[in-house]
């Protein structure tokens, strides 16, 4: 596993993550605080790596849990101490990553738990199930704090307080004001013919992106007034191939965004200039999730099976899981003053 | 207009009337008949005629003639312009047709001239331009190769275009000359230099290529043929210049070799200066004159011999040098040389003629070359060693000046030797890192090389063990020594109490400690007197010093070496009968046996057998009671800290669950409580009835890659509850 002295297989040389997960990855987190790695897998493994950055980026394994079932999703609470993570076992753990101490369940659903976040400003945890619930949960409580019902089973969702868009099966787009979670304060059509498979706020928090299983960003914005500034864009397209969207992640600096899809590459943009900033090579199987450090120095992904075309293109013999750490340039990530006309 | 002619015709024709008049006269008078009149004037007419029809003819056949001669020189005018290339010009003419023949032959006939004196010009060029072209022919290409093709004129071309052609080829051959003749010189300058160099006369050998070469005027030859053998002389010498420069160059080598070897002196060198400067010279590099001539190998040659021959007359002195040599690099590097018999062994052997000297020689040079190289891979280990030693001497002199109860007297010097101490202090602070670095390097150099790393003949590791023991015991000591002092000091107080006076405070018992420092201070001997100063026991035979055997120096004097490496194997033994008792006294205080290396320093050790003091048979006991008072109570105090950090570390590691454990229920940091900021909303059913499910019963319910791979199917009674 350790990228010492063998060849760097990846096509745009990001450092491989040493001992990578057995199974595909299905959620990557940077912590809030630090440049610690989080990554949740389906082979029920919850792990977490230190990662150095300097003149070259590297990785060292920490510390690892495990759940009963895979594990779909994670997060990190806002000081950095503490991961959540949920998934198949219908529940989500809290592990004391920093102190040492064990993870103890702190949410249930009745189906499986696709999505969590932390909501520093209310010290709430939020989790959204295929069960087609939101739960809100005081960790001090075994009982949710709030149950919300959603129109369809939960499939992504992002959160910048007090914000907070969630994807759901048939194309549904709800926005919540979190500072009255119990009503939907907004229901978008979304841009998009195909399946949500991703969500993102923008950081100054006028609109989200919405991923789709058709190589499609919907750029949304929330006033009505900004309506005509909606857009959608094609990506993760080779030819008449059309991949998924999996991943979408905003620079946490200078705001512009990462798309990684199942085509196995990814690409940064520019959405106020609807420019494409960077395109990397393919890698040789989809890029299931990716996401920031906290100073946007440094591009996680994960390459694995995404079970776009199904299990039976699915071969656990030759199929290989690996995170890896691309360092992101100025130039790549930086919002380049607009050179063409587009409109 | 009076023609004379006319006149004379007129006159003619009068005479004929007159005549016949006068012939009438005649006749008249000779009384001719009229027949024989008659006759007499048809002959006359007949003669007339006849006369006439000559005349006629006559004319004919000049005409003709003068057709003729229109006719020929025609066509050789055209004959001369189509072999001239130019067009017929008067042809025109001849059809206009404008006066008689004579006219046109008068018109003709200075055109014709004209042109064969321009034919005559240009056959003469052709002939001039053809007779050059011969002549470079013959002197470019050999008669072999020689073709007479196109070098006969042609005169039925004459044209400019063929005038042209043949310049060019001219110029052609002319160009073709000119690089042969520049080919040619380079290699007349190439042998030119080739024959300095080897020391041939040029001269003779450009001759026997071809003769004209010889002379330094005329032309010379440049036909292929000539330029080939110039190239194969060439050819031919430039391979004899390399292999005698390789001769030359050997030579060099071995006489660079013997100098080295017999340290000639460098007036006897610069002599030869210049057949050394060229050792890796290349071939085109060496071009002085003569440099590779037959005598001057062989005079370098002669040098080489009478050099070797002179070696072989030194062999012998030279095997010493050698071995002296390698005895000063051994020296250096505090490796044991190998045995000394075997010089002694080798130099009998050459004497007698058993062993070729020149073997010898390789021998002891390979030799050295490997103690050298061995000698690289120490280097770094040596330094410790003589930064360790250099501490331990401090160390030595700390403890002496420790003792000196005079020390803060103010005497000359005294800030010095203050400024000593505390460097001496801080140094003796650092030396137990010093020595567990130092362990650790060698440990690995051993590791890598599979040797022992020795220093004079001792195992390095075995020193280190053995100082880190006295050390460690002289720990022990001192400790003994301030609870004895302490002891003392309350008999003392009780004796005070008993007699109401204070004795002059007893002088530790260790006043002949000095002893063995003075006793076996030898120069030569370092870790004599360091061993002695830690022992503080006054021994003086010399097994018992080897013992006691921190660092040493290498005993210079040949002598002593066999005689030490009997002492060697002693220390070894003490050395590990004193870890054994370490180990026994460690399971008597009832402590685990933590890891016994000379790094886990531990206070509780009790003293081995090994040092003799003279206190011993009073202290053991009293120590050993000392030992668990200090074990039980005074244990934060006096046990190193070194032996409780890896047990933390390895807790740590492990991140052993118990430790720290946060009740999930109760996350201490949760501050805000929930409450506050939200009321719990009631279980939204109303919604559903809002927005009824898109998906029909028939439609086909969308699912997402996670769900498909978790074989998440929707349940039918959620679904059943939500249509409701």
């Amino acid at each position: 596993m350790s990228t010492f002295g063998s060849v760097n297989t990846n096509p745009n040389k990001s450092t491989e993550v040493t001992q990578s997960p057995s199974d595909c990855v299905s959620s990557l987190t940077f912590s809030p605080k630090a440049n610690f790695l989080v990554a949740t897998s389906w082979d029920n493994q919850v792990r977490c790596w230190e990662v150095m950055s300097g003149t070259s980026v590297g990785s060292a394994p920490k510390a690892s849990i495990s759940h009963d079932h895979p594990v779909l999703c994670s997060t990190w609470k806002d000081d950095g101490t503490t991961v959540f993570s949920g998934g198949c076992d219908k529940q989500v753990k809290m592990w004391p990553l920093l102190s040492g101490g064990q993870p103890v369940t702190v949410a249930m659903h009745d189906a499986s738990v696709k999505e969590i976040a932390w909501i520093p400003e209310m010290n709430v945890l939020v989790s959204g199930s295929w069960d087609k619930t939101l739960r809100y949960w005081d960790l001090r409580q075994s009982n949710p704090v709030h149950v919300q019902q959603l129109p369809e089973r939960c499939y992504a969702l992002s959160l910048r307080y007090p914000l907070m868009v969630v994807g759901t099966a048939d194309r549904n787009l709800i926005v919540y004001n979190l500072q009255n979670p119990q009503v939907e304060a907004k229901k978008i059509a979304s841009l998009l013919k195909y399946q949500s498979r991703c969500v993102e706020v923008f950081p100054d928090q006028q609109g989200f992106l919405v991923g789709s299983i058709e190589g499609r960003v919907g750029v949304h914005h929330f006033e009505d007034s900004q309506q005509s500034k909606n857009f959608t864009f094609q990506c993760h397209r080779e030819g008449n191939e059309i991949y998924s969207v999996n991943s979408l992640n905003f620079h946490p600096v200078h705001h512009t965004i990462a798309t990684a899809g199942s085509d196995g590459s990814y690409h940064f943009w520019d959405k106020d200039s609807k420019q494409r900033l960077k395109a990397f090579s393919r890698c040789n199987q989809p890029i299931t999730c990716s996401a920031f450090n906290n100073d946007g120095s440094i591009y996680a992904y994960s390459v694995c099976y995404d079970w776009s075309k199904g299990a039976e293109n699915h071969n656990p013999a030759v199929a290989k899981t690996n995170i890896f750490l691309h360092v992101t340039q100025e130039s790549e990530v930086k919002p380049k003053p607009r050179t063409g006309f587009r409109k | 207009m009076s023609n004379p002619q006319n006149e004379q015709l007129l006159q003619v024709e009068t005479t004929c009337g007159t005549l016949l008049y006068e012939l009438q006269i005649i006749w008249n008078e000779v009384g001719e008949t009229d027949d024989e009149r008659d006759k007499m004037l048809l002959e006359l007419e007949q003669e007339c005629l006849e006369v006439y029809r000559r005349k006629v003819d006559l004319a004919n056949r000049s005409r003709a003639q003068l057709r003729q001669a229109i006719a020929d020189s025609e066509a050789e005018l055209a004959a001369i312009c189509s072999a001239m290339g130019e067009r017929p010009v008067h042809i025109r003419q001849s059809d206009q047709n404008t006066g008689n023949l004579k006219a046109e032959l008068r018109v003709i006939l200075p055109e014709i001239e004209e042109m064969r004196k321009r034919k005559c010009d240009r056959r003469n060029q052709f002939l001039e331009v053809l007779e050059q072209i011969q002549n470079l022919r013959n002197e470019i290409y050999s008669p072999s190769e020689y073709t007479p093709s196109n070098t006969v004129l042609d005169e039925t071309d004459l044209s400019l275009r063929k005038l042209e052609e043949l310049h060019r080829e001219l110029q052609a051959l002319e160009k073709e000359k000119s690089d042969r003749l520049n080919q040619v010189l380079d290699h007349q300058n190439t042998l030119n230099s080739l024959c300095s160099v080897l020391g041939i006369d040029y001269k003779q050998t450009v001759t026997e290529v071809h003769s004209s070469f010889g002379e330094s005027e005329g032309t010379k030859s440049i036909t292929s043929d000539t330029i080939e053998r110039l190239a194969t002389t060439i050819q031919r010498l430039r391979e004899v210049k390399l292999q005698r420069m390789q001769r030359l160059q050997d030579l060099a080598t071995s006489m660079l070799e013997l100098w080295n070897l017999m340290d000639t002196p460098i007036e006897e060198q610069q002599m030869f200066q210049n057949v050394t400067c060229n050792i890796a010279a290349s071939e085109h590099e060496i071009m002085e004159p003569n440099m590779l001539s037959v005598d001057f190998i062989n005079y370098v040659e002669a040098e080489v011999s009478r050099l070797e021959e002179f070696k072989a007359s030194k062999m012998k002195e030279l095997v010493m040098k050698k071995r002296l040599e390698l005895e000063e690099v051994c020296r250096r590097t505090h490796m044991m040389p190998e045995s000394d018999g075997a010089m002694e062994i080798a130099i009998e052997a050459i004497e007698s003629g058993a062993v070729d000297p020149a073997c010898a020689l390789e021998e002891i040079e390979l030799q050295i070359g490997r103690v050298k190289e061995e000698a690289l891979s120490r280097k770094e280990i040596l330094e410790k060693v003589e930064k360790w030693m250099g501490a331990c001497e401090e160390e030595c002199w700390l403890e002496e000046y420790n003792r000196d109860d005079n020390r803060y007297n103010a005497g000359r010097g005294a800030h010095l030797t203050l400024k000593r101490a505390e460097k001496a202090r801080t140094l003796v602070n650092k030396l137990p890192g010093m020595v567990e670095t130092l362990a650790l390097k060698t440990t690995a150099w051993e590791n890598e090389r599979g040797i022992d790393f020795t220093y004079d003949g001792i195992r390095l590791i075995s020193m280190l063990e053995e100082y880190t023991i006295l050390r460690r015991e002289k720990e022990q000591e001192q400790k003994r020594q301030r609870d004895h002092k302490k002891l003392q000091g309350q008999l003392i107080a009780e004796q005070e109490a008993l007699f109401g006076s204070k004795p002059s405070p007893m002088k530790p018992p260790q006043g002949g400690k000095k002893g063995p420092r003075l006793s076996c201070g030898g120069a030569s001997n370092r870790r004599l007197s360091l061993g002695g100063t830690m022992l503080q026991t006054p021994k003086h035979d010399t097994l018992n010093h080897s013992t006691k055997a921190t660092p040493n120096t290498r005993l210079i004097k040949k002598n002593d070496r066999l005689h030490q490496n009997d002492q060697l194997n002693h220390p070894r033994d003490d050395h590990f009968a004193a870890l054994s008792a370490g180990r026994r006294g460690l399971d008597i205080a009832g402590l685990p046996v933590k890891k016994h290396s000379f790094t886990a320093t531990n206070a509780h050790e009790p003293e081995s057998p090994m040092a003799r003091k003279p206190f011993s048979s009073i202290s053991f006991t009293e120590s050993s009671a000392q030992k668990t008072i200090t074990s039980n109570d005074n244990t934060p105090l006096t046990t190193p800290s070194k032996v409780v950090f890896p047990a933390i570390e390895k807790e740590e590691e492990n991140r052993t669950p118990n430790k720290v454990m946060i009740p999930p229920s109760t996350p201490s940091t949760a501050a805000i409580p929930m409450q506050t900021a939200m009321t719990p909303a009631p279980p939204v059913l109303a919604y559903c009835a809002n927005n009824p499910m898109k998906e029909s019963p028939g439609e086909m319910i969308e699912y997402s890659f996670e769900e498909r791979r978790a074989g998440f199917v929707l349940p039918t009674h959620l679904k059943t509850v939500i249509q409701v």
